[in-house]
């Protein structure tokens, strides 16, 4: 008896907490949360490399043209740019499509 | 004790139905041998009413191209956050992309359907290139593109 109200016991805590984990991901929506500006903000300052998100058209080509200069004297077009972060390095976002938060697995062949 | 055991054993019969919540789906993306540079592809979901309900993946991380992938651009305003942990590198010329998730059971047969934009450096925008209703009897079947995809299909 005590085996079987243990096993009951577990399965129900179990299948308790995998519920309450579904259901916020199907309700939270679209909307950005705190939580996705954390991500955000994480993921700029990790992201430390290269040239991924810099536009190669923003190169000191062209300093006599004022055409898409803002009042404080940058192109506009020339401002960071925060790409997304890939694949692994965050959960999915909770869109209520995805039925877990582990991340697609991809293959190109 | 027996209505300790009747309580308990009613909140595992409720409980158990979620673990049923989400199924594994694999989608496989084939792209024709187009000629040009790496295709940039959003894969996502719009409702019975057309409206957009979330992005699955994104093939091509930088975001300064993404206003090619048009119908995926107007919908989200090209919001990161919308992609954030789904995206990848562009898929080559020829090549072909398989991406398993977890799915919510909910998209199922309920008027959801799976679009892809795709988009290649100086060739011409393909939004909407596959518009796929989710249902289950559509599982398996290949849906054929119009520029740069030859054939998409998803099991489960």
């Amino acid at each position: 008896m005590k085996t079987t109200l243990a096993i009951l016991a577990a399965t129900t805590a179990l299948g308790a907490v995998f519920a309450l984990t579904t259901l916020n991901l199907a309700h939270a929506g679209n909307r950005p949360t705190a939580a996705d500006a954390d991500q955000k903000s994480w993921v700029q300052l990790v992201s430390g490399d290269d040239d991924e998100g810099q536009d190669e058209d923003c190169e000191d080509e062209d300093e006599d043209d004022d055409d898409g200069e803002g009042e404080d004297g940058h192109d506009a077009a020339c401002l960071p740019v925060q790409n997304a972060a890939p694949a692994g390095t965050v959960a999915p976002p909770a869109n209520g499509l995805f039925g877990s938060t582990t991340p697609p697995k991809v293959q190109v062949n | 004790m027996k209505p300790l055991m009747a309580a308990l054993a009613l909140t595992t019969a409720l409980t158990l139905p979620s673990l049923a919540l989400a199924r594994q789906v694999t989608l496989t993306t084939t792209l024709n041998a187009y000629g040009g540079n790496g295709a940039y592809l959003a894969l996502y979901v719009t409702d019975a009413q057309g409206a957009y309900k979330g992005s699955l993946w994104m093939a091509g991380g930088k975001t300064k191209y993404h206003e090619h992938l048009s119908d995926w651009y107007r919908a989200t305003g090209g919001n990161t956050a919308e992609i954030n942990g789904i995206t990848g590198a562009s898929v080559g010329s020829g090549r072909e992309l398989s991406i398993t998730l977890d799915l919510a059971d909910a998209l199922f047969d309920a008027g959801y359907v799976l679009h892809i934009d795709a988009a290649v450096e100086d060739m011409r925008n393909s939004p909407s290139e596959i518009a796929v209703p989710l249902t289950t009897a559509g599982a398996g079947q290949p849906t054929p593109g119009r520029r740069y995809i030859a054939s998409f299909a998803y099991t489960m």
